[in-house]
């Protein structure tokens, strides 16, 4: 899977390794939608989350999609900047994409273009910052 | 002409919740009706946010476990075990063959307890009371076990890295096996009470359709997609501690609606008193607990950790920078993705069913909001 | 007095509300009649016994103590036996359990719940989270106990209480009015 994953993208993937179950890719934010269409055609059908982490230089966005035949994971990274990261949204593959983007636009600051209806979903709407960035700072 | 054109109406925002008996928890739900047919359906969810990934960051690795327990709180054991399964392939701790079977029949009491509690609250949204108090006093055998053995009776956490923090206690098989005999007579008591009542079925059969591709696709697990008739059950799909071992059936039902759902939590109980009952048998002598260091420092690296909880996927993503804390602790909750779901299960149906289709997805606000 | 907060600072002593009601000042001066004394303290045993003895809850339940309040409604530990019944309005209701973490979205619904609560009314604050934040007090978004926002007559501790402990705090709740007077706010 991770070879015929490689051969449709190329070089857009910049790291690739099987770990377990789970193929763990890096692309870049123009080559996101190309992947994960590619990952939809191969059975990858379940979107599990998506979610971000801060590693203190970028923001990791991770989207987890599972294959119901192969039981293998599709773990997608994406680095985005730590402020005003911007990436396409996947609403438009997946139903499911549009509530944990919305927690990772309200949580981390990333906004994702195309989403019908990006806003605050976990924190009131008035809030100022992204809690789990690691430079917020409870004021 | 019809009767529309003489009465011009507008449709209304109607607002369910944040407290409202029925919904669950802090849920709110902003329906807009057209008479009393619901058009569209806006969650809002946030009330119960409490920080808990924030807070798993200034946290020492062993002392995120109680708050694991405070996701899903009906059932505390599976949101352990998904974070320990984390951390213990992240430290690549063996966990013994003892501590495996232990913590199935951990979990599987979990999953009797939360589907009676589910059975007890839909039932009695729907104005079946008796069944809530029926319910909850078979569920109540189950928190006296678990506060035999961990002596908490909704909160347990009673599993720790490598294992489980304490061994069977005295009796604790006995009374097991009395309550494996105490439970099926009464869940045939529930069908003839609950499944077979007339009101009952009209009000969940036919009622909040979610096709399976739509299912799959919104990234529904557990009995919600079960209940649209796919068969995936992460307990078969990754195998976990000992279930490849042991003998029991996924329960899926093809009608997409309420009732179906009703039925795969039904069933799913008398599954898991199955498998209690394979473990017990089958349950070996030894450690309950691997060889852990004092201070939990797993390498660098991430690792997830994923079980069937009784919701559906509950899933834990542990990154470590190498430190006593972790780097970014995610959990993702089964329940979000089905509320994300909600609107399109609602659209189309009465007010008076708003409120059979949300107790049949049986979310917990705990673990949505985290 | 004597009890000390986190910090070690000791907190300040909470004094009783003796300020008179409008009602207590009729009863002041109806108490200098002759036997006015008495019909007012049987007046005052009347009603205290009947708002301690049917003490309509609403549920608040915000998290896992919601289920432990469900628990302790349910058969084992039954609370209709205390003439404590759930109504699902506080239009209806006397008694408000706050039971789990108070979130900051949360919270002013809290507070026009208590508002929309006829009086008297009574607050009971059930468990940790509710009493003073519980393991979630250095969280971002929580509330560090539910009397920032309404005023608590009963705090239980725990995460959750046991059914047993949640009966003990209903029942000082009724001791705690039947010391009550119409008299005045606080009467000891």
């Amino acid at each position: 899977m991770l070879d015929k994953l490689k051969s449709q993208l190329g070089e857009a993937i910049e790291s690739a390794e099987e770990v377990g179950r789970e193929l763990r890719l890096r692309v870049g934010a123009g080559a996101l939608i190309r992947l994960v269409q590619a990952c939809q055609e191969n059975d990858f059908s379940y979107l599990a989350d998506i979610t971000a982490a801060d590693t203190g230089t970028e923001l990791r966005v991770v989207y987890r999609l599972i294959s119901f035949d192969t039981g293998q994971h599709a773990v997608i990274s994406v680095g985005v900047p730590r402020s005003g990261g911007r990436l396409p949204s996947l609403t438009g593959l997946y139903r499911g994409a549009d509530w944990p983007e919305r927690e990772v636009y309200d949580l981390f600051g990333v906004r994702f273009d195309g989403h019908p209806n990006l806003q605050r979903i976990l924190l009131t709407d008035d809030w100022e910052g992204h809690p789990l960035l690691k430079s917020w700072q409870a004021k | 002409m019809s009767e529309r054109s003489l009465t011009p109406t507008e449709t209304v925002v109607l607002n369910m919740g944040p407290q409202h008996p029925s919904t669950h928890g802090v849920l709110r739900l902003q329906l807009t009706l057209d008479g009393e047919v619901v058009t569209d359906c806006q969650p809002v969810i946030g009330y119960l946010h409490r920080g808990i990934e924030k807070i798993g960051e200034a946290r020492t690795y062993p002392q995120i476990l109680p708050y694991t327990d405070r996701l899903d709180y009906l059932s505390s054991a599976s949101n352990n075990l998904a974070y320990l399964q984390a951390v213990e392939k992240l430290m690549g701790v063996e966990v013994p063959e003892r501590a495996k079977y232990l913590r199935v029949i951990l979990l599987e009491f979990n999953r009797i307890a939360s589907h009676l509690m589910f059975v007890a609250s839909f039932a009695n949204d729907l104005a079946a009371t008796t069944m809530f108090l029926y319910c909850l006093r078979e569920r109540e055998p189950i928190m006296d076990l678990f506060e035999m053995w961990t002596g908490a009776r909704l909160t347990q956490s009673g599993m720790r890295v490598g294992g489980l923090a304490w061994d069977l206690p005295d009796g604790f098989i006995e009374k097991t096996r009395d309550y494996l005999k105490l439970l099926p007579p009464r869940l045939a008591e529930y069908d003839r009470l609950l499944s077979g009542n007339r009101i009952f079925r009209v009000r969940t059969e036919g009622v909040g359709i979610l096709p399976p591709e739509e299912a799959i696709d919104y990234g529904c697990s557990g009995p919600t997609l079960r209940g649209s008739g796919v068969s995936y059950d992460v307990r078969r799909a990754e195998p976990y501690e000992v279930y490849d071992q042991l003998d029991f059936d996924v329960i899926a039902f093809p009608a997409c609606d309420c009732m179906a759902r009703y039925q795969v939590r039904m069933d799913e109980m008398r599954q898991s008193l199955r498998i209690i009952e394979q473990c017990l048998d089958r349950l070996p002598d030894g450690e309950v607990i691997a060889k852990v260091p004092r201070t939990i420092r797993p390498p660098a690296g991430e690792a997830y950790g994923r079980v069937e909880s009784p919701r559906g996927d509950f899933g834990c993503w542990v990154v470590s920078d190498g430190g006593p804390q972790p780097a970014r602790v995610r959990f993702r909750a089964p329940s979000f993705f089905h509320l994300a779901a909600l609107p399109r299960m609602l659209r189309g149906w009465k007010i008076g069913d708003v409120v059979a289709i949300l107790g049949s997805i049986d979310t917990v606000l705990g673990e949505v909001d985290r | 007095m004597g009890v000390a907060s986190p910090s070690g600072q000791p907190l300040p002593a909470v004094e009783p509300d003796l300020t008179p009601t409008p009602l207590g000042r009729s009863a002041d001066v109806f108490c200098r009649l002759p036997g006015g004394g008495i019909l007012l303290t049987t007046i005052d045993t009347v009603l205290n016994w009947g708002r301690a003895s049917s003490l309509w809850y609403l549920t608040y339940g915000l998290a896992c103590c919601a289920i432990e309040m469900m628990c302790t409604a349910a058969s084992r530990w039954d609370l209709d036996r205390f003439g404590l019944i759930f109504r699902g309005t506080p239009r209806q209701s006397d008694l408000m359990f706050v039971a789990g973490t108070v979130s900051k979205k949360m919270a002013p619904v809290l507070r026009q719940l208590y508002e929309q609560m006829a009086d008297p009314k009574y607050v009971i604050a059930m468990g940790g989270c509710a009493c003073e934040g519980g393991p979630f007090h250095d969280s971002y978004f929580t509330v560090q106990g539910v009397d920032e926002i309404v005023p608590v007559d009963i705090y239980i501790a725990g995460c959750p209480p046991r059914p047993e402990a949640l009966i003990d705090g209903i029942m000082k709740l009724q001791e705690k009015i039947n010391r009550g007077s119409i008299r005045c706010t606080d009467a000891r």
